[in-house]
């Protein structure tokens, strides 16, 4: 899904049980990570706002620079699995109020993003672990694979 | 006749098989794994895991027409 779809569709529903709501096609563009936090106003009890950021690294690989990532996904098992996750953690952390889970697939360069994370909750100590939790659980079970480009 | 499994290749896989899906008959996992690594010898030599439409395989699972069956190499996100 393109960045303008996935904008307009999180703007329609803020519960995040929408098929490709986690996926999107090509870098996670500041303007998107900036509307994401801007919904997350609307809930004055959430305190605390915990975002991670993954972006992609220009390793060196045998003396090559790497220029970009891209990625691919087992797209229907990933949405699962990224709701999944999110259950996961909402009932670890009973102070965590909303998970939201965005992964790249595609071409994303060097310097740009392609996850973010952010979990909102009453008090810092929850949005803290519980994005930390929520990180190693995406490593773990999201179905995406990534290909260096030079 | 054995039931049509749909199985689906990713991340590497492709680079192995050719193809990124195709129709395999097998009436159970065990039976489509060796189908899949005597059809592409060099699939052994990559780690993968067997999801059954969408759930990764925790026991060998028999099969019915229509299944999905996908090949997944150590996942990469992030």
């Amino acid at each position: 899904m393109t960045q303008l779809q996935f904008f307009l569709r999180s703007k329609e529903v803020n519960s995040f049980k929408m098929k490709d709501k986690h996926l999107i096609e090509g870098p996670v563009a500041p303007l998107l990570v900036s509307e994401l936090i801007a919904q997350g106003q609307e809930d004055t009890g959430a305190g605390a706002v915990s975002i991670f950021a993954g972006r992609v690294r220009n390793d060196s690989i045998d003396g090559k620079q790497v220029r970009a990532l891209e990625y691919s996904a087992y797209n229907e098992m990933a949405e699962k699995e990224a709701e999944e996750i999110i259950r996961t953690v909402k009932a670890a952390f009973s102070d965590v109020r909303t998970v939201i889970i965005v992964h790249s697939t595609g071409i994303v360069k060097a310097g740009e993003t392609s996850l973010f994370i952010m979990v909102t909750s009453g008090h810092r100590d929850h949005a803290t672990r519980a994005c930390r939790h929520t990180l190693e659980m995406v490593k773990e079970k999201l179905p995406v694979w990534k290909k260096e480009l030079f | 006749m054995e039931p049509r499994i749909k199985v689906l290749y990713f991340g590497p896989a492709p680079g192995i098989t050719g193809t990124s899906a195709e129709i395999v008959t097998a009436c159970d996992t065990v039976s489509l794994r060796s189908k899949l690594l005597r059809k592409y010898p060099r699939l052994g030599g990559l780690p993968f895991v067997l999801a059954l439409n969408c759930r990764i395989l925790k026991e060998e699972s028999s099969l019915k027409d229509n299944d999905t069956v996908a090949v997944l190499p150590p996942f990469e996100g992030g």
